[in-house]
């Protein structure tokens, strides 16, 4: 929680990134479309558990 | 976990972003999201103790607890409808953020108008 999940959404992006260029490079332009997309699961994947819980807490704190 | 350390958790996510920015755009959106998310939950825990002592007041001055309820459930509807358009502003897109304002300057609408009309009933008494 906290700062390292935002050293792992920045590292999720240097490394998505760098592995594009690889893919474009080498001709595999899909792969490389799919790498992004793999990418951005993963980092929704860490961050809609911690927007859920922070919904949550406003919900039940303001009794919405 | 102080202000400070919410502040700094702030600018490292800013500065990380602004690297992103060159390298994947849109991972500086998710960066922006992540640090939102976490501090606003900072924010929100550390909120509970205004909240009793609101109730606690209320109890005092015999304030009837639905327009306290209410009052919260406005300010609870203005913070999370601020985060979401924030959001949406700062990725570039302010026609949606504009439009989860004014859907929720119609839900706070909606919340307060039975206090507008117990308001207007007991004016309309003294009118009698």
């Amino acid at each position: 929680m906290g700062v390292n999940l935002i050293f792992k959404i920045a590292a999720v992006g240097i490394l998505v990134s760098v592995m594009c260029q690889v893919l474009k490079h080498s001709g595999r332009e899909d792969q490389a479309f799919l790498t992004s997309l793999a990418g951005l699961l993963l980092v929704l994947f860490w961050i809609v558990p911690y927007i859920y819980e922070l919904f949550e807490t406003i919900k039940t704190l303001f009794a919405l | 976990m102080t202000t400070i350390q919410a502040a700094i958790l702030g600018m490292v996510a800013v500065v990380l972003a602004v690297q992103m920015k060159s390298l994947r755009p849109e991972y500086s959106t998710y960066l922006i999201l992540g640090a939102g998310v976490i501090i606003a939950g900072l924010a929100v825990s550390s909120l509970d103790v205004i909240l009793e002592t609101i109730r606690i007041i209320g109890t005092y001055m015999e304030i009837e607890n639905s327009y306290l309820g209410t009052l919260l459930k406005m300010v609870g509807v203005a913070y999370v409808v601020e985060f979401a358009s924030g959001f949406c502003k700062d990725a570039g897109f302010a026609s949606l953020g504009m439009q989860v304002e004014m859907f929720g300057k119609i839900s706070i609408l909606v919340i307060s108008s039975p206090i507008l009309l117990a308001l207007l009933e007991t004016l309309q008494k003294f009118m009698k």
